[in-house]
């Protein structure tokens, strides 16, 4: 047998059975046997660094920090929509609201996958979305002063969180079903994303982000888009890659950015209240 | 069998050990790479060097030229919606469809250098079966291949081994949920997130039923097993 082949089996036989979400069909579903965890020889580049480094504890921790993530999105459009003086017009109400209930139903699937794996779910902390950790009034003050403030954090916070699911998929990469969720997550929250905005395009954005711009006049808003003028993927240079005339606008509009973990902590922290 | 069909049996040979002829695919240190196998078409009227069916494989390998297939189908539909003659486009209309063509070019040619010798070929399309001149068909095209390239992505992604590579994954079909939306919403403004299950998770596609899907728009049979 394959030595990748004989991998795959291991992982498969180590998780809990996700009969009802997994999507993975073959003979390896229903095999369900336990396995003691078996060392095998490290090999580069193979199947088995899927599963390097993602102990069972791990992922319970990512989960939870992914889920700390969406208790923060779900917050902030919990109070908009709750706002005593409308915040929201009514014609972009039902956009909101269906926001909302996606993000609620992304929080119920990540307390289901850490119960699944035998983790305890942390509960949501304090937030305070002006920025200044419930200690001062941050540099986002005026977050729920009106309508247009309000959008501008909503875009920063669905573009940042977007990057950092993609940075949080491959610290999952040993659980098919954890990968399967985290993308189906991820790509409802890019669209979330566009949506907004597509609402902001006459303050000069547009769906997808180019390069590092903001379109949003408040300094603090610029670390959250970090990263997001790279022109190099892979060690590619995409400006005019292959001769095709793309501009460097282009190419970063193309690629969203990872956040990796501490940078998005370091990022988030000023949200949390401690 | 028809007389016009060739074998090669040196070919044959080769093909059996999942060695293609024109292509050798290794991974250094794995045992057994993805091989890409063409059969000679058996049509009475083409001539037999065509390509009848690619077999991508598994693995990571066969996941990146999966994904290059849908990114070349993406780029040549939009190329050709920016291209079509008596095109109902307007200027902004055009600007926009541009803009996605562009992203799709870079997805694209970015897969090709990523992938370097282990690239297929660059495929042509069949799109003889949409009107290019019927802005509601153009709209709604688009729209059914983003769509279907975000559930392709969303499908495959827990098949990747490659932890680099998933991110890379994860930052194109990032983009590729957002001109679904984006195309949604110039359809019907709020319908950007109509995808979602009860759950707000995103649709998903296996690899066969993209295949599946998108044979109509194929010259040639593509098989992949992930």
């Amino acid at each position: 047998m394959q030595l990748d082949k004989l991998a795959e089996i291991i992982q498969q036989t180590d998780e809990t059975s996700f009969e009802q979400v997994s999507p993975r069909r073959g003979i390896l579903k229903s095999f369900g046997l336990k396995v003691a965890a078996i060392t095998l020889p490290f090999m580069a580049g193979s199947a088995l660094n899927k599963a390097y480094g993602q102990t069972t504890d791990n992922l319970i921790d990512t989960l939870n920090y992914a889920l700390m993530l969406k208790y923060m999105q779900h917050e902030l459009y919990r109070i908009a929509l709750d706002a005593k003086e409308p915040l929201i017009p009514e014609d972009a109400m039902d956009a909101f609201k269906k926001i909302l209930a996606d993000k609620q139903g992304h929080v119920d699937i990540l307390k289901f996958l850490i119960n699944d794996l035998g983790g305890t779910v942390n509960d949501a902390p304090s937030f305070d979305f002006s920025g200044g950790q419930g200690k001062t009034v941050g540099p986002f003050a005026k977050v729920f002063n009106n309508y247009l403030s309000f959008l501008e954090m909503a875009q920063m916070m669905e573009d940042s969180i977007v990057r950092a699911y993609i940075h949080v998929a491959g610290s999952l990469t040993s659980r098919d079903t954890l990968i399967y969720h985290i993308f189906k997550i991820r790509s409802m929250d890019s669209r979330h994303a566009a949506h907004i905005r597509a609402i902001r395009v006459p303050y000069g954005v547009k769906p997808w982000i180019t390069k590092n711009e903001t379109g949003i006049d408040n300094p603090a808003v610029i670390p959250f888009y970090a990263n997001e003028q790279n022109t190099v993927q892979k060690g590619i240079n995409m400006v005019g890659v292959n001769g095709y005339p793309l501009d460097a606008a282009a190419v970063t509009e193309a690629f969203d950015e990872p956040i990796d973990r501490p940078a998005a902590t370091d990022l988030f922290g000023m949200f949390v209240v401690s | 069998m028809k007389e016009t069909m060739q074998k090669n049996p040196a070919t044959e040979a080769e093909v059996a050990k999942g060695v293609s002829r024109r292509r050798f695919l290794t991974y250094a240190g794995m045992m057994a790479g993805a091989g890409i196998l063409i059969d000679s078409c058996k049509k009475e009227d083409e001539p037999s060097t065509l390509p009848g069916t690619i077999n991508l494989g598994t693995s990571d390998i066969a996941i990146q030229n999966y994904a290059y297939i849908l990114e070349q189908m993406s780029a040549a539909f939009y190329i050709e919606v920016c291209t079509a003659k008596n095109s109902p486009l307007e200027y902004q209309e055009m600007l926009f469809f541009q803009n996605l063509r562009d992203h799709e070019i870079a997805h694209r040619e970015f897969l090709k250098n990523y992938m370097g010798k282990n690239a297929i070929e660059q495929l042509t399309f069949n799109f003889s079966s949409i009107d290019f001149t019927n802005r509601d068909k153009i709209y709604g095209s688009a729209q059914t291949f983003e769509d279907l390239c975000v559930a392709a992505y969303n499908g495959v992604a827990q098949s990747v081994t490659n932890p680099e590579f998933l991110i890379v994954v994860g930052q194109i079909a990032s983009v590729e949920s957002r001109h679904a939306a984006a195309i949604s919403d110039k359809i019907k403004f709020g319908s950007f997130a109509d995808t979602a299950d009860s759950n707000g998770l995103d649709k998903s596609l296996t690899p066969n039923e993209v295949l599946a899907s998108i044979k109509t728009f194929l010259k040639v049979n593509v098989t992949i097993n992930v």
